[in-house]
């Protein structure tokens, strides 16, 4: 199948959700570049970036780099289901992930569909499909799970805010042409009141970005230093002081999409693990690795995962069929993060020692190099960044169990 | 066995940790980490000081354990436990200053092999011990915890030691050198931990206040006083098979909780280089492996327990 006949398929409305399955199953036979964990091992930062650009412009000549996108904006206006028939046959595949252009594609493109003007649209939608690079500025040094209590200034002076403050924890923000930035507009509002989202050109005067070098070698996370930073006022997201009310919607609604592309790609790594576990009890002539032991953890990982992708999809039919996004993403996510981090867990475990030996890192497959002392600690990026596990367990008791909140403190 | 510290145990932990203050410390181990990831002007300093013969100072295997768990603590990062636990009970004087231990004949990756002048390994129901020349050292890129290098043993290269269960022996001495490492690495992560949550405010309380926080800190801090006391029992009591086994099963049980709950307890900041928490963290996932594993010291310990109940010999 050619990337323009899967693109057809695609977009017309009439096809089965057979003949689409069916469609990227074949096309992933050519379009998914054989080897490239091979060749990404190793790797330079600028092969990397150079990579994930070339599987970006892949995907999107055969009409599936933003199933989740409506018509008018160039993407497929998928289902959800049908979201999740691609995502599930690209990890069959074994594609690699779209990491450098995530966040535009997916955080980006939902908070500008939900909330932008139809300039910001225009602007940018077909731009990010182009391959425009967006970063996330969100979390700062002194605002993380209180992401409300965020410090960043962002003045109004005429036709211009100034901003000045600091962000962490920002992906690919070295690569990146824009940054979705929230910043407190009002001082004197109560915390949730007085924040603005705000499109930060990342060329703009009195911006810097440093890279912060993580224990798994990688440098993906970066820090944003915000001097006297101007941004124009049409570059608001929504009404001044409402940011926080954007921020929430548009999180809320793409925790879903994304989780349930990972969870579809867990069985890459549960596979990963099946063939450690054969590789290392037949092997090792070791009283150490209990063979028993062994495989019944795998049976219990495949057990864990099944039942995430069933809740994942039943969670995805009622959001389809009652719309919104509730508290149902957070347990998603959440459930998704823990499965992860238990795989790899159990693969640091099951390896022994081999785990300790450094291999060239293999880039571009963050959390599922199979090396898995790398994959144990990039773990911590799912159950810590985007809520961690410990916030979403806080959103499941207050808003599904209905348990009261904990007293907050006013500030 | 007490379990209160008596006044010259304590004695001997200050004197070791003025020692270690100045000579060890996340400073000094991130330097040795960027060279070739061994201390050995530390090693040396604590062989001088009188910190690994205890038996000629009057003390015996549970100061030597205590020492390691501070050792392990301060991130000394010295080939101290071999030195201070396994090599006193097993080989006569002069000790090799750098011994390292080996699971098995099989080709593995070994902490510290590339600097060791002798290596000790179980084969059959005896003790091993080879020297440099005997074996093939092949250093390892590990940029996690320790320094290792796979160790190829030709077949019957070294000579047995005159003890009549060597294997057994070696093994329960080394696995309290193992369990006293795991220990102090594991105070220190969680000291470094609850220092994190006490000082770190979000919605304006400090996080270590919110009862959800609390719980998990609170069951690790047991985790780990059980391994550590079992640890110091079992050293005690000579490297008794069973507790040897059980302590270090309980200490690689605590230590993989402990990986994972103070990296996910410290947010963000446990991933990246410039934070401490690795220094420990990433040393019990190697301590976790070492000796076979979990599976093999809980094999063992059940093992030991049911020949017990039946009767048996145990092996």
């Amino acid at each position: 199948v050619k990337a323009s006949e899967l693109a057809d398929l695609v977009a017309d409305p009439g096809s089965s959700d057979a003949d689409v399955r069916t469609g990227v199953a074949e096309w992933a036979r050519e379009g998914v570049p054989a080897g490239w964990r091979d060749w990404m091992r190793g790797a330079s930062e600028a092969k990397f970036v150079d990579f994930q650009r070339d599987w970006f412009g892949r995907l999107r000549e055969a009409g599936i780099v933003a199933p989740h996108w409506p018509l008018d904006w160039g993407g497929a206006g998928c289902s959800l289901s049908r979201q999740a028939i691609i995502a599930e046959e690209l990890a069959r595949a074994g594609a690699p992930q779209i990491l450098v252009n995530s966040v535009a594609l997916f955080h980006a493109a939902a908070t500008l569909t939900h909330a932008g003007s139809d300039a910001q649209r225009r602007r940018h939608l077909p731009a990010i499909l182009a391959g425009e690079v967006w970063c996330q500025g969100f979390s700062e040094p002194g605002a993380g799970s209180d992401l409300a209590g965020l410090q960043t200034r962002a003045r109004r002076d005429g036709e211009r805010f100034v901003v000045n403050g600091q962000k962490i924890w920002s992906s690919y923000a070295q690569y990146a042409d824009f940054c979705l930035l929230l910043a407190r507009s009002d001082p004197e509002a109560p915390k949730r009141k007085g924040i603005s989202f705000l499109i930060l050109d990342l060329k703009s005067a009195g911006v810097e970005v440093r890279p912060i070098r993580q224990s798994t070698g990688e440098q993906e996370f970066c820090e944003l230093f915000l001097d006297d930073v101007e941004i124009p006022v049409d570059c608001l997201i929504g009404e001044e002081n409402e940011g926080w009310r954007v921020a929430q919607q548009t999180l809320a609604a793409e925790r879903g999409v994304q989780v349930l592309d990972q969870v579809e790609r867990l069985s890459g790594t549960v596979g990963r693990f099946a063939a450690d576990v054969k590789r290392v009890t037949e092997e090792r002539d070791r009283a150490a690795v209990d063979g028993g032991a062994a495989r019944q953890e795998l049976g219990g990982i495949i057990a864990e995962a099944e039942i995430l992708r069933s809740i994942c999809h039943r969670m995805l039919t009622d959001l389809e069929r009652h719309g919104g996004a509730g508290p149902e993403a957070s347990i998603l996510k959440l459930m998704y993060s823990e499965t992860l981090q238990r795989l790899d867990d159990a693969g640091t475990r099951l390896v022994g020692l081999e785990a300790q030996v450094e291999r060239p890192l293999l880039r571009g497959a963050s959390w599922e190099s199979g090396d898995w002392l790398v994959d144990y600690l990039a773990s911590w990026a799912w159950t810590v960044g985007g809520g961690t596990s410990e916030i979403l367990r806080n959103v499941v008791a207050e808003r599904v169990l209905g348990l009261p909140r904990e007293p907050e403190v006013a500030s | 066995m007490d379990f209160d510290l008596d006044s010259e145990q304590k004695d001997l932990l200050d004197a070791l940790g003025t020692l270690l203050d100045r000579h060890a410390g996340p400073e000094r181990a991130r330097a040795v980490g960027a060279a070739d990831g061994i201390d050995l002007p530390l090693l040396e300093r604590l062989i001088e000081g009188g910190f690994a013969d205890f038996a000629t100072e009057g003390a015996g295997p549970l100061e030597a354990a205590l020492a390691v768990e501070l050792v392990a603590a301060r991130v000394g990062l010295a080939p101290y436990g071999s030195r201070a636990i396994v090599a006193p009970a097993l080989l006569d004087q002069p000790l090799p200053e750098v011994l390292a231990v080996l699971d098995g004949a099989e080709p593995a990756p070994v902490r510290y092999a590339q600097f060791a002048q002798a290596f000790l390994m179980p084969r059959g129901t005896e003790a091993i011990r080879l020297e440099r020349n005997e074996v093939e050292i092949e250093p390892i890129e590990s940029p996690f915890a320790y320094p290792f290098a796979t160790v190829t043993v030709p077949d019957g290269a070294g000579e047995a030691l005159p003890l009549a269960d060597g294997a057994t022996t070696l093994r329960r001495w080394q696995r309290i050198a193992i369990a006293a490492e795991m220990v102090g690495c594991m105070q220190a992560a969680l000291d470094l931990t609850v220092a994190y949550l006490s000082d770190r405010h979000q919605f304006g309380r400090p996080l270590g206040s919110f009862q959800a926080l609390q719980h998990r800190l609170a069951e690790l801090h047991i985790d780990i006083e059980g391994a550590r006391w079992l640890t110091r029992q079992a050293a005690w009591r000579g490297a008794d098979d069973e507790l040897a086994a059980i302590a270090c099963t309980a200490a690689a049980e605590a230590a993989d909780k402990t990986v994972g709950e103070t990296h996910q307890l410290s947010g963000a900041m446990g991933l990246t280089k410039e934070y401490d928490l690795h220094l420990w963290t990433m040393r019990l996932v190697a301590l976790c492996q070492e000796g076979g594993g979990v599976s093999r010291h809980a094999a063992d310990a059940a093992g030991r327990v049911s020949a017990t109940v039946a009767g048996e010999d145990g092996r």
